[in-house]
């Protein structure tokens, strides 16, 4: 089955834009493969009609996980508390969070991982961090890896 | 009396906001949304950008209206720098604008006010109790998200609609089979949400306030691409004049500029749109209007939900009709039109599901834009919510804090207000 990968992020906010740029990235680096990329921007509710489908469902995404800036962590939605807290600035009124207990409720077929990498800064009109630029292509490599156990 | 009431960080909408009433022996001192998000700037971000750009920038203003601020950009900068487009691409526009329209009225139909009409807490009980109109909800999202990627390359945040054109277009074949989608499965799901919507229209609070209404107007159809500004207190005004309209303004209790035009206040919206151009409908959509008993003037800013999906009938509707005239034609090949023909100053406004937005640029010689200004559709909803509160309260005073609160919270959902940009964190704790 192929894989979908999903980034969530907005370009215009710093380390948010991290899973934009690691799809750019995967979409130069495994243009042959049968990976199915999808740039979901800020609609994190784009998710929930892909979680309904049958194709496993691989989510990129800035993460606040109390790490250092820069690091990964690979999961499940079971693996973690996905918190919707009142800092989240969330579309809608729809986090991540609810999207998946919605589709979990709805009768979620696809399965799903999520690739979280803690940013340093999520600031409007800045870049990707000097850390994160830098932690690129060991995050890419990470994505590339996981999504091999689809292949 | 007195009553003190403070929603700090009202659900169900996007961005901050509290609603503040304070009321002393019986008098109003206090009536309105706070809103608390910091501005974000969008248009310095425009400053020294190519006219290649700025599409792409705004579209990420919003990720629900990104294809909205996307045409809008699109339009001021055709404006600016003199860039004709076909009608192919103009029609190929107005589907990707329906398309974005009835996603999103959908989604704040079902999902953000239903659950004020049935008085659960929020979506996920519905998927319990009326799964089957959920499920149908979100076919009508999956519908619209192909129709963007389809047309625009991306379900969000598009990259095929450039100046003056198109760098992919669809095929003959492949906007036939979007057709046969909304006629065999975006017309019956479209219907059997109406009848839903009329199962709760006893839910919906019976208040009522006239106020300004101000929508994009076209004489030849319903207005949401493109028109001129239509007040229904004063008429038609050029798209020019949107400064004289907004008229934005500061207020202490809000980080987003206030507007107003020939009242203290005014509407923009879905009823807005309504009560401004209802004659222009689709014949289903004005079939829908009659099922839910919406008729032009309304005054009762709740009705807002209704209009919201007033137009996604609409909407539907009117796709297929494009297509059919599309495919009457046959999709001709085409670039975009790049080549311009001035370079200064140029306005454009279309109606985003939240109501009337304005983009407006100066470019350059060079290309680049020198100054720009959006001004978005909640933000000049604002001062009407602070006015409709301050006649809703005294009306319900009786009616105990708790009912108070929930009219008032419905009625800021009623407005669908997009407060903020979203950056999506994603807050994990982990089990260690």
């Amino acid at each position: 089955m192929p894989l979908k990968i999903i980034a969530l992020g907005n370009r215009l906010r710093g380390d948010d834009a991290i899973g934009p740029v690691l799809l750019d990235n995967i979409e130069m680096s495994a243009a042959d493969t049968d990976l199915k990329l999808i740039d979901a921007g800020s609609d994190a509710f784009l998710v929930l009609e892909h979680l309904m489908e049958k194709d496993p469902v691989l989510i990129l995404d800035c993460a606040r996980m109390n790490r250092q800036p820069g690091t990964v962590m690979v999961f499940s939605a079971q693996d973690a508390e996905i918190r919707t807290t009142a800092e989240n600035i969330v579309l809608h009124g729809f986090s991540l969070a609810e999207i998946i207990e919605m589709a979990g409720k709805l009768g979620q077929t696809a399965p799903l991982r999520i690739v979280g990498i803690e940013p340093e800064s999520v600031d409007f009109n800045q870049p990707l961090s000097a850390t994160l630029n830098k932690q690129l292509p060991f995050i890419l490599n990470k994505v590339l890896e996981e999504a091999k156990n689809y292949a | 009396m007195d009553l003190q009431i403070n929603v700090h960080h009202l659900t169900r909408v996007e961005g901050h906001g509290n609603i503040v009433i304070d009321m002393q022996s019986g008098q109003l001192k206090k009536a309105q949304l706070e809103i608390v998000e910091p501005p974000r700037f969008f248009e310095a971000m425009l400053k020294g950008r190519n006219f290649h750009e700025a599409a792409i920038i705004t579209s990420r203003i919003c990720g629900i209206c990104s294809l909205g601020h996307q045409m809008t950009s699109l339009k001021a900068t055709e404006a600016a720098l003199g860039l004709a487009i076909s009608e192919q691409t103009l029609k190929l526009r107005k589907i990707l604008v329906h398309g974005a329209t009835f996603q999103s009225n959908v989604l704040h139909a079902l999902f953000l006010a239903a659950p004020d009409f049935l008085n659960v807490g929020s979506v996920f009980p519905l998927i319990n109790t009326h799964k089957e109109v959920v499920l149908a909800a979100l076919r009508l999202k999956r519908l619209a998200n192909e129709i963007g990627e389809l047309i625009s390359g991306r379900a969000v945040h598009p990259i095929s609609c450039v100046p003056g054109g198109f760098t992919k277009l669809p095929t003959n074949e492949e906007l036939a089979a979007l057709r046969e989608k909304l006629v065999t499965q975006a017309i019956p799901d479209a219907s059997f949400v109406v009848e839903v919507v009329a199962s709760l229209a006893g839910a919906i609070p019976d208040f009522v306030r006239e106020t300004e209404y101000i929508s994009v107007y076209s004489p030849q159809e319903y207005g949401l691409y493109d028109g001129q500004i239509c007040s229904s207190d004063s008429g038609l005004h050029p798209v020019d004049d949107y400064l004289r309209v907004t008229n934005e303004f500061i207020v202490p209790h809000s980080t987003s500029k206030h507007a107003r035009f020939n009242r203290s206040s005014y509407f923009v919206g879905a009823l807005a749109r309504f009560n401004n151009s209802s004659a222009l409908l689709s014949p289903l959509a004005k079939d829908v209007a009659a099922r839910l008993g919406l008729q032009a003037p309304n005054y009762n800013p709740y009705m807002n939900t209704v209009a919201q999906v007033v137009e996604v009938a609409h909407c539907v509707e009117d796709t297929i009709r494009l297509i059919d005239e599309l495919l009457a034609t046959g999709i001709k090949a085409e670039k975009p039109n790049q080549e311009p023909t001035r370079y200064g100053r140029g306005m454009a406004t279309t109606e985003v599901p939240r109501g009337i937005l304005f983009h407006d640029y100066t470019y350059n010689r060079q290309g680049q834009i020198e100054k720009a200004n959006c001004i978005i559709p909640t933000g000049q909803n604002l001062a009407n919510i602070d006015d409709d509160m301050k006649k809703l309260v005294p009306e319900i005073i009786g009616e105990g804090k708790a009912a108070i609160t929930k009219k008032l919270e419905m009625l800021v959902r009623a407005y669908d207000p997009c407060i903020s940009c979203s950056v999506h964190l994603l807050d994990v704790q982990f089990d260690e």
